[in-house]
């Protein structure tokens, strides 16, 4: 299903136009909540993606809100809230609406207007659908054994992931514990397999200096093809 | 005509973190790059999620999105193998009448920024975008990345 073309997006653009404030509840597996101030989205939480609280105390930054004008906070937070919203609407999920006044929810005052939520959402789940068929957030991946032919250079994100991807862990699991966005987390999982440091679990090793041959032919992530909707 | 090149830095550069921390926002935080000669477009994108952070923008020309997602994708080239050795810094990229300089740095350690700044090329001198983007992120700039 498209995200933009699911229920709960019709309601929540709906809800946008109209200005309302109140919290949309999200049931299923994947559920959680979507809060709005007049329209705007201000956030969002997953019950498959970290919350706001954890990303902040892993990257070290102030969790009370008279913190919240930096720019380190604000990225977080709308992180989190696009991470979750793309968890959220990509599960079928029912949603119910409760209006309330205007409390900010974690992530402050400062919202996201419906469309460019949806545009960013609808971006996302176009890249996701490239990865999947050889990765998901659900996939289980492990670090290949044995030592590279060649020198490679990770980022300190990567390396996080390789240090902790000694046993099956999936990229949902790994965000989980890093508290990262599980959809980036995803993207740099995706990018380890192809650069043969990791394999998803069950799937042969590649021989060492056969990456190349390896990598032929396998799906590759375009951000570009992802606008082309 | 295409040309691209690539350099590597050889040492980490200064940290600055606390405008990261600050309450700038990420237009007013570009704004010294608007004051490039021949400046058309930058804008700074998380390198992981390929999501916009903030922009500037002269001309009506360029999708935003596109830019970034133009950004995001020249990431795997600056890499892999081919930053084996140390770091791969920037990109440049010499496109019909405008350069496109991406440059890569890390306000912290589990955080990759990419920042684009497209100036027309025949207003711009090369080697002074460059000094100044370099001024710009040395700012910005974070921790040096682990080699496997």
């Amino acid at each position: 299903m498209i995200p933009l073309r699911n229920p709960v997006a019709v309601r929540l653009g709906k809800l946008a136009g109209s200005g309302w404030t109140g919290v949309v509840y999200l049931s299923g597996e994947c559920g959680g909540v979507i809060r709005l101030i007049g329209g705007d989205v201000v956030s969002a939480d997953s019950r498959g993606t970290p919350g706001l609280a954890a990303r902040l105390a892993k990257a070290g930054v102030s969790a009370g809100l008279d913190g919240g004008s930096s720019l380190e906070r604000g990225w977080l937070s709308r992180e989190a809230t696009v991470d979750a919203a793309l968890e959220l609407l990509s599960a079928r999920t029912r949603a119910r609406f409760r209006a309330s006044g205007d409390e900010p929810g974690p992530g402050g005052r400062d919202g996201l207007p419906v469309p460019v939520l949806m545009a960013e959402v609808g971006r996302r789940y176009a890249v996701v659908r490239q990865m999947a068929a050889l990765v998901t957030a659900d996939t289980a991946v492990a670090r290949n054994p044995g030592p590279l032919s060649r020198a490679i250079h990770v980022s300190g994100f990567q390396w996080a992931i390789l240090i902790r991807a000694g046993g099956p862990a999936t990229p949902r699991s790994l965000a989980l514990e890093l508290g990262q966005s599980v959809f980036s987390t995803t993207i740099e999982v995706f990018r380890m397999v192809t650069l043969n440091l990791l394999s998803a679990a069950g799937a042969p090793a590649v021989p060492a200096g056969r990456a190349g041959e390896f990598n032929r032919g396998r799906p590759a992530i375009s951000f570009i093809r992802a606008l082309a909707r | 005509m295409r040309r691209i090149y690539f350099r590597r830095i050889g040492s980490c550069l200064s940290v600055r973190r606390d405008i990261f921390l600050s309450a700038i926002p990420v237009e007013m935080m570009l704004a010294p790059v608007r004051q490039i000669d021949g400046f058309v477009l930058a804008c700074l994108a998380d390198a992981s999620s390929g999501m916009i952070l903030g922009s500037l923008q002269d001309e009506t020309g360029t999708r935003l999105p596109v830019a970034a997602a133009g950004v995001v994708s020249v990431l795997p080239m600056m890499t892999g193998e081919l930053a084996a050795d140390g770091t791969v810094e920037d990109v440049i990229v010499a496109v019909g009448g405008h350069y496109h300089l991406i440059r890569l740095f890390r306000p912290g350690p589990a955080r990759r920024l990419l920042l684009r700044v497209t100036p027309e090329r025949l207003q711009a001198s090369l080697a002074m975008v460059y000094r100044e983007i370099g001024d710009f992120s040395a700012g910005l700039c974070g921790e040096r990345d682990w080699v496997a």
